[in-house]
């Protein structure tokens, strides 16, 4: 049997990550949460993750910040970002800083993320 | 003395009758005298007499003589007399012929007299009547002096009146919080008002008679200047009355080139059914831009809170639809069903107005790229596939085989058509039919129309139709999904594009969308709405 790909969830809305945490979880992926982003980045220095789904509002450090700490940090975890900012602007920021790709969280079906993770991660 | 008393009385007796003898003498004495006198005083009477008589006798023989005379001159008289007599008689004799005359002419004078009489009595009529009439006329005169009178008085209270009422007007008129400009209909300048002077910083003996397009320039939200052709001004002068789309604000350039938010009014004047002007008013729309701003701010801060819980209700509801937390009856997917389904339309509100608001403050982001019109139609056609097989609505739809790539964002183009479609199909009864065509017009702009037989819109509200959160009073009760921002934003966007949206309906018979599309945007300015914002910011 294959160890289970570990992902980190990074998501101030508690019922949101929990709901993610446990779909992926269901869907046979081992799930970690952080609530904000400096709790995060702290995982991800603990233990490697295969992927990381990312909210870019935030208490403490923002979704944005991650990123580029991911970056100078040279950690090159794939990110799907998670988030409810639909502007363009935000999606393209993203993009710049590294993340693979960029969900708006009201307008995606649960099995829609689900799917695109397995997708990346197989 | 003393003799004998008798003696001595008779002695005086004697004496006495002696003295009274002796003074009888004397008076006889004196009496003879007298007469004597007298005697002499006659005699002298006589002569002076026999003297006056020999005068007389002198006198009485003058007196002969001239008696004599004058027979002889009777003697003449007489003769005279004759030859007088005879002349007399010729005279008389002519005197009857005249009398006889007269008798006659007398008899003619009395007819005349008569006729007189009448003609006097007809006078004395005539002038009663002619005295009635004159006093009549007198009344007459009268009252048309004091009718005069009061005209004139009337006249010059009217006057005041129209004066104070015209002088009120233009009080009015320049204390009008709004900019005011009225122009003959060669466009230039007749009248501003105050407010006209302190929004745009002219006087108005500098600008008086001068054309108002070039005195005040006008920038669309681009900042481009709008060109003379342009101008509503030149529009409504040319005959059609226009008002200034407040979604498309304007600036106006201050005399110092400054600029401000403009919306504004223009009307013609017309009279006699000419146009002999035009009529404008302003406002300077800062204020309401910022509070606009604001309110888009609000609602697109609101929209982004709200997709968390709605990100919620979505996930959970889908986990449990997925058997997650155990496997669910009928029922309760039924429920679960409807709940999910609620929760998208709310999200798909919740996108909408983040599109409006996006619009709102510029930061709509457009992507241009190459794109094919007809593909994305199609697209957009089959997405409604199923609700058209479901209402048995005919479609039919004809493209032009010319249609060629069109640089524009395929997103929003796509939320152009996805409107106008799901519209038709939505406001179209079962049974109804739909038409699509797209053709190419003169080389150079791309004509789609979408045509329903559906409920239509009423005439009265026709032109609320592109206003935002509007929707016809005759599709509320049969369509509750509308939000009212649809063809807000679908020509939100074709007017970015350099495209117009627009339409032809009657209410149960059905509507005409036409969307036109230029192949070449004149200029492409991404930021255009987005400066808007930080222009009337500073």
């Amino acid at each position: 049997m294959n160890t289970p790909k570990k992902i980190l969830i990074i998501e101030d809305e508690k019922t949101l990550a929990r709901a993610l945490e446990l779909t992926l979880t269901h869907a046979g992926f081992e799930a970690k949460l952080a609530f904000n982003g400096e709790d995060g980045i702290k995982l991800l220095k603990e233990s490697p993750f295969d992927l990381i789904l990312l909210d870019l509002i935030m208490p403490k450090m923002d979704g944005f910040t991650v990123l580029t700490v991911l970056k100078t940090e040279k950690i090159k975890t794939p990110v799907l970002v998670l988030t409810n900012l639909s502007q363009q602007n935000d999606i393209k920021h993203a993009e710049k800083f590294g993340a693979k790709e960029f969900f708006i969280k009201s307008n995606t079906p649960i099995a829609t993320i689900v799917t695109r993770v397995r997708e990346l991660l197989k | 003395m003393k003799p004998d008393k008798r003696t001595d009385t008779l002695a005086d007796g004697i004496a006495r009758k002696l003295e009274a003898l002796a003074n009888e003498k004397e008076g006889i004495r004196r009496k003879l005298v007298v007469t004597a006198k007298q005697l002499a005083v006659t005699a002298k009477e006589k002569e002076s007499t026999r003297r006056k008589l020999v005068v007389t006798a002198k006198q009485l023989a003058v007196t002969a003589k001239e008696k004599e005379s004058t027979r002889r001159k009777l003697e003449v008289t007489a003769k005279q007399l004759a030859v007088t007599a005879k002349e007399k008689e010729s005279t008389r004799r002519k005197l009857v012929v005249t009398a006889k005359t007269l008798a006659v002419t007398a008899k003619e004078k009395e007819s005349t007299r008569r006729k007189l009489e009448v003609t006097a009595k007809q006078l004395a009529v005539t002038a009663k009547e002619k005295e009635s009439a004159r006093r009549k006329l007198v009344v007459t005169a009268e009252k048309l002096k004091s009718l005069y009178e009061t005209l004139e008085k009337k006249v010059s209270e009217r006057t005041k009146d129209l004066e104070q009422i015209r002088s009120k007007s233009e009080a009015i008129l320049a204390s009008i919080g709004d900019g005011l400009v009225v122009v003959d209909k060669e466009g230039r300048i007749n009248y501003i008002n105050k407010s006209f002077e302190e929004m745009l910083g002219w006087k108005a003996e500098e600008i008086i008679g001068k054309s108002m397009v070039q005195v005040v320039p006008r920038e669309d939200i681009h900042g481009t200047k709008v060109s003379f052709k342009e101008r509503i001004l030149t529009q409504v002068l040319s005959g059609e009355k226009f008002v200034a789309n407040l979604t498309n604000p304007f600036y106006y350039i201050r005399k110092d080139t400054s600029r401000f938010p403009t919306s504004s009014i223009v009307a013609p004047v017309i009279l006699d059914g000419k146009t002999v002007g035009a009529v404008e008013v302003f406002r300077d729309i800062t204020k309401e831009k910022e509070i606009d701003k604001a309110k888009t701010e609000f609602v697109s801060l609101a929209s982004h809170q709200l997709r968390t819980p709605l990100s919620t209700v979505n996930w959970y509801s889908e986990m449990l639809l997925a058997g997650d937390a155990g496997k669910v009856t009928p029922d309760q997917k039924k429920y679960l069903e409807e709940i999910y389904a609620g929760n998208q339309r709310m999200v798909e509100l919740v996108n909408t107005l983040l599109d409006v608001s996006r619009i709102e403050l510029g930061t709509l982001i457009i992507e241009s790229k190459p794109t094919n019109i007809v593909k994305l139609t199609q697209s957009v056609l089959d997405e409604h596939k199923l609700l058209i097989t479901e209402k048995r609505i005919i479609l039919t739809s004809s493209f032009s085989k010319k249609i060629p790539l069109i640089k524009t964002d395929p997103k929003l183009l796509r939320m152009v058509i996805q409107n106008i479609v799901s519209n038709a199909v939505k406001y179209t009864s079962d049974g109804g039919k739909i038409y699509i065509s797209t053709v190419m017009i003169d080389g150079s702009d791309i004509l789609m129309k979408i045509r329903d037989t559906g409920y239509g819109i009423p005439k009265d509200q026709q032109n609320k139709i592109f206003t935002k959160l509007f929707r016809a009073d005759n599709v509320i009760g049969k369509d509750t999904e509308g939000t009212g921002l649809g063809l807000y934003i679908a020509r939100s966007i074709v007017e970015q594009a350099g495209g117009k949206l627009w339409f032809d309906s009657t209410e149960n018979r059905g509507s005409i969308f036409y969307v036109t599309l230029p192949l070449h945007k004149p200029k492409k300015d991404n930021d255009a709405s987005a400066r808007l914002y930080q222009r009337s910011n500073n």
